[in-house]
């Protein structure tokens, strides 16, 4: 049978990312244009900033993903782009890019949750993966426990009640002075740092849900006492002491979702995944209850194409396809959580 | 060009406009208008434009086109960028031509007479509108960024008949003076087949847009930026 060839298109963020896949998981091109020096000087990504540079970038991006793939754009045989979580305005310009490539081309479209996305990044650096699998995504906006039954079927477990861990990352490291984007700086500071020199309150929460707003608030308020006692704040102190609490409260859940749904694969996903603590202490836990860990590579840990090629593979392959009409979703959950 | 993308020997060439509230595409081959469709609605772009589209190419008869006109800018920023990149992947997945038209002269292009001053009008936010004088079709004016009363009060002293087209015609609150005239609804708004006329002058002149790097007319820079600007010249004057 002939391979199917699927076009990703990624622009919820300040990344302008396109990639062809070959069937579900051979990676013929990923292309990413980041714009994160745009956005340094702000401490933060400007909404229209990513915008302006999504609209100039998304062509020669495309056309890139293409000529490196070594296909011609008459070939793709399906276009699949990310309609959600993100920015409104960068979300959009790919979504149209997108439908009217679809169009054009006369092939179908696939709307992809970014999110959705970011589990099945690991179908691609894990050729041998398959559902069924625990997952713990973590990224700047969300944090989530997903059980994956099928390639098609998830059950949301729990996910956070306030604050994302990347959101709280960002926020400490803005409050320290660190550069944009703030969660590689702390996890890079923390290395140089004693995990246990601070008690911050690691988070109770009942069931598989989350929560960080308390323990950012108590790491802020330590920040702000200790400058105002006229002190030195140790920030690579309080990088691993904050780091540790984060960390320890995503793999307890982790575990006991595992454990409660006797699950023996364990998925992490996300941006936050490309945090070495985070990786390497879950790979710890999981090693030993026995339980297999799998952790995409550092580049796919990013928001890139070829993850929303991937699932837009797998809901093509469930027919579950997108009509002209597509609109952007910036503020989109996993299926089942409360919007 | 391929033979079956020309109709009868003509060039074929789809219009976009996406700059303000109105969602607006047409097909004209040269002399001809096609066909068009144009709403003010409020349904956003993104779930309408494309559809327009499908459904304009069907009812002009044609399965593709030699050539996209696109409204650049100034307007809506997100509307601009909708427009765009549906005008930049037809351009790039039919290998066609991709024409930049400057969304004020598509307005003008309304009133091809030399005998009066067009003046179109858009929202540039907090009672602010973009506005270039217009001539014949041609500018007589550099496009700035004014306040919509003072555009009102000051075409009074423009020589001759003003019309005043736009979006932002509400929201003018002085008399108008005696030479200015509001624009009739049919004229006053952006229309595809205006950007899609303006396009073949372009094209006509060689002025083909590139579909790597075409990016909106903003005129105004975001206000993130300003913001940045301000705070860095006033800690530099400290």
């Amino acid at each position: 049978m002939e391979k199917i060839l699927t076009l990703g298109i990624e622009t919820s963020c300040d990344e302008t990312a396109a990639a062809v896949l070959r069937d579900g998981r051979e990676i013929l091109s990923n292309v990413i244009s980041t714009q994160i020096p745009l956005h340094q000087k702000f401490g933060g990504v400007v909404p229209e900033l990513a915008s302006r540079k999504h609209i100039v970038n998304i062509m020669p991006v495309v056309d890139e993903a293409i000529r490196t793939a070594g296909v011609e754009l008459s070939q793709i045989n399906q276009i699949a782009v990310t309609y959600g979580p993100g920015l409104v305005g960068a979300l959009l310009v790919g979504v149209a890019a997108a439908k009217t490539l679809a169009f054009a081309l006369k092939v179908p479209l696939v709307a992809v949750n970014h999110l959705e996305g970011h589990i099945f990044v690991n179908f691609l650096s894990a050729p041998e993966l398959e559902p069924p699998f625990l997952s713990l995504v973590v990224s700047g906006g969300h944090t989530a426990l997903i059980k994956m039954n099928t390639y098609n079927e998830f059950e949301l477990l729990g996910q956070t009640r306030d604050d994302a861990a990347g959101e709280a990352f960002d926020k400490i490291a803005r409050v320290m002075n660190l550069p944009y984007p703030g969660g590689p700086e702390i996890d890079r500071l923390a290395k140089t740092g004693n995990p246990d020199a601070i008690d911050f309150p690691h988070p109770k929460v009942a069931d598989f849900d989350f929560s960080f707003s308390g323990l950012k608030s108590s790491v802020l308020n330590y920040l702000n006492s200790t400058s105002m006692r006229g002190e030195t704040v140790n920030n690579a102190d309080v990088a691993a002491s904050f780091q540790r609490a984060v960390v320890d409260s995503l793999i307890d859940k982790t575990i006991d979702a595992a454990e409660n749904f006797g699950l023996s694969k364990i998925v992490l996903a996300g941006g936050v995944a490309a945090n070495s603590a985070l990786e390497s202490s879950l790979r710890a836990a999981c090693d030993k209850r026995g339980l297999k860990f799998f952790y995409p590579t550092k580049i796919l840990c990013t928001d890139n194409a070829a993850m929303i090629a991937c699932r837009g593979y797998y809901q093509s392959l469930a027919e579950d396809f997108a009509p002209l009409t597509l609109n952007a979703v910036p503020n989109l959950n996993f299926k089942g959580a409360a919007q | 060009m391929s033979a079956r993308t020309i109709r009868g020997g003509n060039l074929l060439i789809l219009g976009i406009e996406a700059a303000t509230r109105v969602a607006s595409v047409a097909v004209i081959s040269e002399e001809k208008i096609l066909a068009e469709i144009s709403q003010e609605a409020r349904l956003t772009h993104s779930e309408t434009l494309l559809p327009q589209i499908e459904q304009v190419l069907k009812i002009a008869g044609v399965e593709r086109v030699d050539a996209v006109a696109v409204s650049l800018g100034p307007g809506s920023f997100t509307g601009l960028r909708i427009g765009l990149a549906t005008a930049k992947a037809l351009a790039y997945a039919w290998q066609i031509k991709i024409l930049g038209v400057p969304t004020l002269q598509a307005i003008a292009y309304h009133f091809p007479t030399s005998s009066a001053t067009v003046l179109p009008m858009l929202d540039a936010q907090k009672n602010r509108a973009y506005v270039q004088a217009f001539r014949a079709g041609a500018p007589v004016s550099k496009l700035e960024v004014k306040p919509v009363d003072e555009i009102a009060t000051s075409a009074g002293s423009i020589d001759g008949e003003v019309f005043l087209c736009g979006d932002v015609l509400g929201k003018i609150k002085v008399p108008l003076p005696p030479n200015v005239k509001i624009a009739p609804v049919n004229l006053r708004m952006p229309r595809a087949v205006n950007v899609a006329l303006c396009g073949k002058f372009l094209l006509d002149a060689g002025e083909i847009s590139n579909v790597m790097n075409l990016e909106p007319l903003y005129v105004r820079r975001s206000e993130a930026e300003e913001l940045w600007e301000r705070r860095q010249k006033l800690s530099s004057e400290k």
